[in-house]
């Protein structure tokens, strides 16, 4: 029997290989993300808890122009491109937020999850079926946690570091998509960095004049 | 147009790794497989996604490999403090770290205790244990008999690693010096981890997903070690 710690090592490598062979759909998710800030709508991202929307959001080095659904924002607007994240493949609230995401023109739904559901938890179509592009995170719908033997449960679930890795995979192919766009995105300058203050104004109204 | 000779574009690409290095573009952090497969020189027809998708996994593999023994001091020193009937602490402030121990999805170890935002020193006990990013809470811990396993972070003052232009003035105490054992997150001082053109600074960080996977590294050897003694873990 192998220890949890042996397994985790193999199940952390084996998932992240996994999402290398969905680099189709992360880059269709960079170009849809694209369309929609080309087009005058806003970023958008969102998940249960937030782990993966604050990991994104005012971080030093990611993007300034996004923004957390139910944090900052509180309503969607035609346009509007949303980043999903999810550790289950047919969440009731997350497919709420799909829905009130798709009941407005033009918009864009890029998820994160477990592409299909393990078995009859939920009822309903999964909520990759409302994605423009939908990325399965590779944890299944018990977020890739173990099931060991002397623990009730599953333990130590991977699909945090998955949908974070994910996450900004996606951005990558934004950033280098708008740069090759003629549109160079502005970044976050880290708060612990010196003279904080002076580039936030300065990456402020940047971001205020050019809209991205 | 005359093609550069080889020896000219050795000189030039000689100078701008100069120029790089010397303007703290190529951290300490890079010299290990993070660098060899950072975002930097994408190959033609890689696009940025799959670089940063190769350097995390880069970084996994350097952590693997350089810092199983690390992990091992820290399950050891957690799971005789479980056995001890001492708690196990993590400290919960900043953008990741909170929600990694509070949201809300199943499966963390129930042993592990998420400390408030800011930390009451006096709910230690000796014995105790602290994982930590934060290097203020170390010192007084530590004087509270706490044994500490430290997270090297990007922006936290650190001795070793990562010596770049944030707390330049930090006289110490570093957590490398008074931490049982530290584990470092691969994540270099520029916190972005993968060069573009035409952005000012580097981009996209990766330390979100490595600290999580440290941390769970730690828990599940943690969990192997208390399974073996017989004792029960739950989860929550």
């Amino acid at each position: 029997m192998k220890t949890l710690r042996i397994q985790y090592k193999e199940r952390l490598r084996e998932t992240l290989r996994g999402i290398r062979s969905r680099m189709d759909v992360i880059r269709k998710a960079g170009a849809l993300l694209i369309e929609a800030k080309i087009a005058g709508g806003r970023l958008l991202v969102y998940d249960r808890g937030f782990a993966m929307s604050l990991d994104c959001w005012t971080r030093g080095s990611g993007l300034y122009d996004i923004s957390i659904y139910r944090y900052g924002v509180k309503e969607f607007l035609d346009g509007d491109a949303l980043i999903l994240g999810s550790y289950a493949a047919a969440n009731p609230d997350d497919l709420a937020i799909a829905r009130e995401l798709r009941a407005r023109a033009n918009t864009r739904l890029v998820t994160i999850s477990p592409r299909e559901r393990s078995g009859g938890r939920h009822s309903g179509a999964p909520l990759s079926s409302l994605a423009d592009a939908a990325i399965d995170n590779g944890c299944g719908d018990r977020a890739g946690a173990f099931e060991i033997p002397g623990v009730e449960g599953g333990i130590l679930p991977i699909a945090r570091e998955m949908n974070f890795t994910i996450n900004w995979a996606v951005q990558c192919e934004y950033i280098q998509g708008m740069i090759e766009r003629g549109r160079p995105p502005t970044l976050f300058y880290l708060v612990h960095f010196p003279f904080f203050k002076e580039m936030d104004a300065i990456m402020k109204k940047r971001m205020t004049t050019y809209g991205y | 147009m005359r093609e550069p000779s080889s020896r000219r574009l050795f000189l030039k690409s000689f100078a701008a790794a100069g120029v790089a290095s010397a303007a703290g573009a190529v951290s300490p952090a890079s010299e290990t497989g993070a660098r060899r497969r950072s975002g930097r020189n994408t190959p033609r027809g890689t696009t940025k996604g799959l670089s940063y998708l190769e350097l995390l996994e880069g970084m996994v593999e350097d952590l693997l490999a350089e810092s199983s023994r690390d992990i091992d001091t820290a399950a050891d020193i957690c799971a005789a403090a479980i056995t001890s009937g001492e708690s196990v602490f993590y400290t919960v402030r900043g953008h990741n770290e909170p929600r990694c121990i509070l949201e809300d999805r199943p499966g963390k170890p129930a042993f592990l205790l998420p400390t408030e935002t800011t930390i009451d020193p006096t709910v230690f006990s000796r014995g105790d244990v602290l994982i930590t990013e934060r290097t203020q809470y170390c010192a007084p811990a530590r004087e509270r008999g706490v044994r500490l396993i430290g997270i090297l972070m990007p922006f936290q003052p650190q001795k070793t690693r990562g010596q770049g232009i944030v707390h330049i003035d930090y006289q110490g105490p570093w957590m490398e010096e008074i931490c049982d054992v530290c584990i470092w997150d691969r994540t270099p001082y520029t916190v972005g981890a993968m060069s573009f053109d035409e952005l000012p600074f580097k981009a996209v960080p990766a330390h979100g997903a490595m600290d999580g996977i440290i941390l769970n590294l730690i828990l599940a050897a943690t969990v192997d070690r208390l399974l073996a003694k017989g004792i029960a873990v739950t989860v929550t």
